[in-house]
């Protein structure tokens, strides 16, 4: 068996790797040939107190970017995994989608592309969006990732009788928007909220951490709120974690992960058109209520 | 005898037995889709200047319709222009003489609402209003409500990245979208999910807001919401806009989610009144917010005072004017004269103002509403009581139909929103203010926050002659552009928060070689003719 070639190098550095290899497909994130393994560069961590920011380099390792957060007062909303941010971003999507407000990073040819430095935009096709195929188009470096001061938020746990019991309250929390992180196991959720007037359900302790330690290896986004489907996945063992106040919610767990590459941009492209035009009707079906029209409230 | 034939219908054409695709080539419907809102175009009218006219307009029934239109389009050789309700501001519609438009009204209607997903599929030609009456009617809303509600199209606010009133609460309408449909330049069918993982939900980010350059929406699937039950309003004054700002990050980084939240600048808050204190009780009302706007605030209520109106009143109480026709001339001197109004309005105000509210059931809103005011008034605000926020709920749709009437009356109107973090707020707002002061009257409120930001919503207001000479209306209206947009791009902000970038904004847009490669690359994978509405956000015809 032929052993995976490994290039490591630094953040700081991975332009030249780049440039160098230009038809090399990398594989970021699970298995694969030619192993991109970034290390952090200069200023890996700082924090923008003003709009509750932290600025990373996805180089670091997960655990070491949630300690120097933990340090500086700050919640990362990033769950355990035994790699870089890198890693667990290309293999958990969702979370940038849920908790980033902005990427920077290169192209394949090693030139510097970037997403707007603002809350939102309106400015044409998202560019992090290239960040988050399967098959990247850019290879994000650094995040600027949504955190929560611990001076100004509650964690609270709550523990659940059943996961459908924990579904039911993932989908209240979810639809009443307010918290900024939601983390759910079978048997418990926990709730990062503001220390506004939200107050605490019946049966809530306070937690130490906002999420569970429980690894995680992937993650896919959860497009509705079924009550069903998520007691599924937590009956599966799967951890949720959302974002109510981004809308989001995803799901999970620590099973291998897919390859996630970077390489050139033209086949790619055509990739990404293929795997958008494949099997239109089938997965519209795939997505639609088993029932026409308008099926009974969930709560009555 | 019959009359004379209709020269529209004379003109309209419809292709095939089934009526899959209508089509004209009448001068009336394409001077219908011959432009969206730009204001430079409205001074054009005004002025005479005929629109430049697509070659013909087409309407095609279902998705399968929308792959024979473009399909026959790359065979002819032919521009699409993908058209919804033509609310845009941004130039966004410009087609030329041998363009076809697209117009997708006919892919309509609310096709289902999975109530234990939360998520209802929409045509993209969906009206935004009889959307969301359509959702109410059932029990849910959007929460997505656009100043153009009544006049966009839900494949309009995806291909643009829209925002709503409440987007504090709800988002904005790329928060909302869980899946896409749509026929790319090639004539496919395509469809992008979030929970795709063929796709990720970076296929999702690279097609909403791509305004009708890398394919035509066909079908939107979106998260609703239950309605509220109950909503609370109020309004709050700031003795200056940086107390007002930090009022609002500070809510915002605390946990607080109002489904409204407006901080008005003194010029903006001045015109609206309602600055006396009040110590009245909170008022939990039946309805939620997004219930209520539509039920008061359709565009066809009775006159509403426009803005000139309340400058007169203004006027009136300060200088004691009657309201004879040399008042009405005083405000369109002023107009043209903006460093003079300007100036004046810094002299004499100072104020600004907040509306707040929050939706849900009553007995939450019960123990939020007077934490709230109680956080607001220790934040240093003075509570107005709910005469502001009533008052919003109430006109908030109106706003916009008014600024005909600064375009009658020879003037001009236009709006920039732009998004940034909350240390460059203030100090972009005041750079503005000053790069545009001596070429139109300024105003902006503050909007759709977030705990790292939020926009700004300027409004510009001028005069100017016919013509295109340096002191006409279109020479001031560019030049107050030029140097806004300037001055955003000097301070880092996005140029566009939810309108677009349009062909108005392209110049001001800053991209990477790295940025624009990816983006070329992406309209040749999804459109190798480059034919869809090309020159939007800057890839044009020969980047297909």
């Amino acid at each position: 068996m032929v052993e995976p070639s490994t290039h490591e190098v630094t953040t700081d550095a991975v332009v030249e790797l780049l440039r160098r290899d230009p038809s090399t497909v990398f594989t970021v994130a699970g298995p694969g040939p030619d192993q991109l393994t970034l290390k952090p560069g200069t200023e890996p961590f700082s924090f923008d107190g003003g709009n509750l920011l932290v600025d990373v380099d996805l180089g670091l390792a997960v655990a070491e970017a949630r300690e120097r957060a933990q340090r500086a007062g700050v919640w990362l909303p990033m769950p355990d995994h035994p790699g870089t941010l890198l890693e667990l971003l290309a293999s958990a999507p969702g979370l940038v989608d849920a908790f980033v407000r902005d990427l920077d990073g290169l192209d394949r040819e090693g030139a510097r592309c970037a997403s707007p430095t603002s809350p939102r935009a309106a400015v044409g096709p998202d560019l992090v969006g290239g960040a988050l195929l399967p098959q990247l188009w850019m290879l994000p470096l650094r995040a600027r990732v949504r955190v929560v001061s611990q001076a100004h938020a509650r964690l609270t746990r709550l523990p659940m009788a059943s996961a459908e019991a924990c579904a039911r309250t993932v989908v209240e929390a979810m639809d009443e928007g307010r918290a900024f992180i939601l983390a759910a196991t079978r048997g418990e959720l926990r709730l990062t909220v503001g220390t506004s007037s939200m107050a605490e359900p019946p049966g809530a302790v306070r937690a130490r951490q906002p999420l569970p330690a429980v690894d995680v290896t992937r993650g896919v986004l959860i497009s509705g709120l079924d009550v069903d489907a998520i007691t599924r996945r937590l009956s599966a063992g799967e951890l949720l974690m959302g974002a109510p106040q981004q809308g989001r919610l995803l799901a999970l767990d620590a099973t291998p992960p897919a390859a996630v590459t970077f390489g050139p941009l033209v086949p790619t492209a055509v990739g990404l058109a293929a795997a958008l035009t494949h099997d239109v009707e089938q997965r519209a079906v795939a997505h639609a209520p088993r029932t026409a029209g308008v099926k009974e409230p969930r709560h009555a | 005898m019959a009359g004379p034939p209709d020269p529209v219908s004379n003109d309209r054409v419809t292709l095939g037995s089934n009526d899959r695709v209508r089509e004209s080539v009448g001068v009336l419907d394409r001077r219908m889709v011959a432009h969206d809102l730009w204001p430079k175009r409205l001074i054009e009218r005004r002025e005479g200047q005929p629109p430049t006219l697509p070659a013909r307009v087409l309407w095609p029934a279902d998705a399968d319709a929308v792959v024979d239109v473009v399909q026959r389009a790359r065979q002819e050789g032919v521009a699409l222009v993908p058209y919804g309700a033509g609310s845009g501001v941004c130039a966004g519609v410009a087609p030329t003489p041998k363009a076809w438009v697209l117009d997708a009204k006919r892919l309509d209607g609310l096709a289902w609402i999975d109530a234990s997903r939360g998520v209802c599929r929409v045509g993209a030609g969906m009206n935004g209003e009889r959307l969301e009456r359509a959702l109410n009617a059932q029990g849910f809303s959007l929460g997505h409500f656009p100043s153009s509600i009544y006049c966009s199209t839900v494949g309009g606010w995806v291909a643009c990245r829209s925002a709503g009133q409440l987007s504090s609460r709800y988002g904005k309408i790329e928060d909302l979208v869980v899946a896409v449909e749509g026929v790319d330049g090639a004539g496919r069918k395509l469809r992008a999910d979030i929970d795709d993982p063929a796709t990720g939900p970076g296929a999702l980010r690279l097609l909403v807001g791509s305004e009708g350059a890398l394919c035509v929406f066909t079908a939107v699937e979106l998260r609703v919401h239950r309605l509220a039950t109950h909503r609370w309003m109020r309004g709050f004054a700031w003795r200056d806009l940086r107390t007002g700002l930090d009022a609002m990050r500070t809510l915002l980084q605390t946990g607080e989610a109002p489904s409204v939240l407006r901080l008005y600048d003194p010029l903006d808050s001045m015109l609206a009144g309602q600055l006396l204190p009040s110590d009245e009780p909170d008022h939990i009302v039946a309805g939620g917010i997004a219930h209520a706007g539509l039920e008061v605030s359709g565009p066809e209520e009775e006159d509403e005072p426009t803005i000139f109106d309340r400058a007169l009143d203004q006027l009136e109480r300060v200088a004691l004017f009657q309201r004879p026709t040399a008042a009405r001339r005083l405000v369109g001197e002023l107009l043209r004269r903006p460093l003079v109004a300007n100036s004046l309005l810094d002299r004499w105000l100072g104020a600004s103002k907040m509306v707040i509210g929050l939706e849900g059931d009553a007995e939450t809103l019960g123990c939020r509403a007077p934490a709230l005011r109680g956080r607001l008034t220790a934040l240093g605000g003075s509570d107005l009581g709910e005469g502001p926020g009533a008052r919003w709920l109430l006109h908030r749709h109106r706003v916009s139909y008014r600024m005909s009437h600064a375009f009658a009356a020879g003037g001009w109107v236009d709006t920039m929103e732009v998004a940034l973090p909350w240390e460059g707020v203030e100090p972009l707002y005041l750079a503005v203010r000053d790069a545009v002061r001596d070429v139109a009257v300024v105003m902006c409120h503050f909007s759709h926050a977030y705990p790292d930001g939020c926009s700004l919503y300027f409004t510009f207001a001028g005069g100017g002659g016919p013509g295109t000479g340096p002191r006409s209306a279109r020479a001031r209206y560019d030049l107050a552009w030029e140097r806004a947009l300037s001055t955003v791009r000097r301070a880092g902000a996005a140029v566009s928060h939810h309108h677009g970038v349009g062909r108005s904004k392209v110049r001001a847009l800053k991209r990477t070689d790295a940025e624009l490669r990816l983006l070329v690359e992406l309209k040749r994978a999804l459109d190798p003719d480059g034919l869809l509405n090309p020159g939007v956000i800057g890839l044009g015809a020969e980047h297909g």
